[in-house]
């Protein structure tokens, strides 16, 4: 993606050597998915309806995890909160947004779960959430912001709090630091020792995978330690932010992989379709989870190799 | 619109022509009348206008008008990205205006994105506070587009405020330790175009769209707007305003696509 017009001068010897005992952190999904419990704080990578794990969101769904408390990262998100909300894994949310934008700009299992009292929300805005992300990036007690100084949001979150900085005596909004126990992360490549490379947007992927305790990421390719040495600017996590890398191609669907291929509207469209119509949902659940075996069966279900590099071109 | 001009595309153009040659704004995810109004701003009277779009975080795409701002395909025709995180250290601070859209405004421009009826229950969950208590916090004016305007969307008092317009006017802003600068400007909606009063902050009534009569606007506005002696009509999108949007920034239609 990115043009760079200094050459590369590798060095004579040695650059290809790899070291011998070092651990790749490729790993199946049944093997990334046991970083991911009960009861977990989990975060989303990528936003609206571009590079969300959605195979590792399924996978979670169809493994029925319960009571996680979820954070789809700002700006927000869409389908993929919207489905753990609607098979009932997610117990509560950390959000600024969840919508789909012209396509559905609420989504309607949120929506409908919050109307009714079954969801529990940790209203926060895109700068309280980034303000706690960089609190517990940086390990420090708490972020400090202007935001939500005059709104109804710091009535009805009690983490946020007032203070009169020591410095002008201004109030300040004081936010603890926000850390997920795990952040699922998709990207477009990554080597087998987790350096993972966005062909698109990063979003808000690298500060979140510096909060959070633990960090899986799917990729669209897994590609040779050798690709990245030969050019390292284009690495956008560093492998010690990552804990584990799953190969999922075409992993973000029916959402965009920035740079690899466009959303899935008329899937998305579906999607929200079944969703607004209560019994029809479990019918979307059987359909593309419950009684599906692998991604490569669910990409065959939703068009196969003809539909998805038809997405290339979008 | 009788002259085969969308009201989508009026309000692109009215924004338009409120955005300064030399500033830096911002829109947010989903904007594509806010987009618009910044292309075109740049194709006419603005060529150094700087924008971002916060969401995804380029600036100054050339690319044409998609749904979604989003969308990867903005990016091809941009001149920088960056991720968010870094965009609110290296730009947000330095923006001269943003544009917001909301489920409820009131007569100072405070907004609700969040919940209406009780947050604890709401009647109707929006999608949340998005980014507005952040944005509204900074010293920069701020441009609403609504595009419903029935007295539903415009109450005396919104159920939550998520974005701080003048607040409750007076010094109230400064009480609650907001900067007093800057604040919502221009409220352009399908009807009407409004704008705050000096002394009250309060909002008030800036030019009807052809064709709409002064009481459709107080009618569908659920609270008293102030109404000058003299309202003019919108000024009507001129020949070329009309040529470049629809060659140049909007190519696909998108804005005359919506009923």
């Amino acid at each position: 993606m990115k043009l760079r017009n200094m050459p590369l001068e590798l060095p004579e010897t040695g650059w290809l050597i790899m070291e011998r005992k070092r651990e790749q952190k490729l790993v199946s999904i049944d093997d990334a998915l046991l970083h991911i419990e009960n009861d977990s704080f989990l975060a989303i990578g990528g936003f609206m309806i571009h590079n969300h794990p959605m195979g590792i969101i399924r996978e979670i769904v169809k493994e029925n995890r319960r009571n996680l408390k979820i954070l789809p990262t700002p700006p927000g998100g869409s389908i993929d909160a919207d489905l753990l909300i609607g098979c009932g894994c997610a117990a509560s949310v950390v959000a600024s947004y969840i919508g789909a934008e012209w396509l559905e700009p609420i989504m309607p299992n949120y929506r409908r779960k919050v109307e009714e009292g079954e969801l529990e929300v940790l209203e926060y805005d895109e700068h309280t959430i980034i303000c706690g992300l960089r609190a517990s990036a940086e390990k420090l007690p708490c972020g400090i912001t202007r935001a939500g100084l005059g709104t109804d949001l710091l009535k009805v979150n009690p983490h946020l709090k007032i203070f009169n900085n020591p410095v002008t005596g201004e109030p300040l909004v004081a936010v603890p630091p926000i850390e997920p126990d795990v952040a699922i992360i998709h990207a477009q490549r990554s080597d087998p020792y987790g350096n993972v490379q966005h062909a698109g947007s990063v979003f808000m992927d690298l500060l979140l995978a510096a909060a959070s305790k633990k960090v899986i990421v799917s990729v669209d390719e897994v590609v040779p330690l050798e690709l990245t040495r030969h050019d390292p600017f284009k690495t956008t996590l560093p492998c010690h932010l990552v804990t584990a890398v799953v190969h999922m191609p075409y992993g973000a669907h029916p959402c965009s992989s920035h740079g690899f291929y466009g959303y899935d509207e008329q899937h998305i469209r579906d999607y929200v379709g079944f969703a607004k119509r209560g019994d029809g949902y479990q019918e979307y659940l059987s359909k593309y989870i419950y009684n599906v075996g692998s991604l490569y069966q669910y990409l065959e279900l939703v068009g196969g190799i003809r539909r998805l590099s038809e997405l290339k071109a979008c | 619109m009788g002259d085969g001009v969308h009201v989508n595309e009026l309000m692109a153009i009215v924004l338009s022509r409120d955005l300064k040659d030399y500033e830096m704004g911002e829109m947010g995810a989903y904007s594509e009348i806010p987009m618009a109004a910044c292309k075109l701003a740049r194709w006419t009277h603005a060529p150094n206008l700087n924008w971002w779009c916060s969401a995804t975080s380029y600036l100054n795409s050339t690319s044409p008008l998609y749904h979604s701002s989003t969308d990867y395909r903005n990016i091809a025709g941009a001149e920088a990205v960056l991720d968010m995180n870094d965009a609110l250290f290296y730009a947000v601070p330095r923006y001269d205006f943003f544009f917001l859209g909301a489920i409820q405004v009131d007569p100072y421009g405070n907004v609700n994105l969040t919940a209406v009826g009780a947050w604890e229950k709401p009647k109707l969950r929006g999608p949340g506070c998005a980014a507005l208590p952040g944005v509204t916090a900074l010293p920069i004016r701020s441009y609403i587009y609504m595009n419903r305007h029935d007295s539903r969307s415009f109450v005396e008092r919104v159920d939550f405020v998520s974005g701080v317009g003048h607040l409750y006017g007076g010094h109230s802003k400064a009480k609650a330790g907001l900067p007093e600068r800057g604040g919502p400007c221009l409220v352009v909606t399908p009807l009407a175009v409004m704008d705050f009063q000096d002394e009250t902050k309060r909002m008030r009534l800036n030019s009807l769209h052809a064709g709409v009569a002064l009481e459709t606007v107080i009618e569908n506005t659920g609270f008293e707007l102030i109404i000058p002696e003299n309202v003019p009509a919108t000024m009507p999108p001129t020949e070329e305003e009309i040529r470049v949007l629809r060659e140049k920034v909007d190519p696909y239609g998108i804005l005359r696509e919506k009923g």
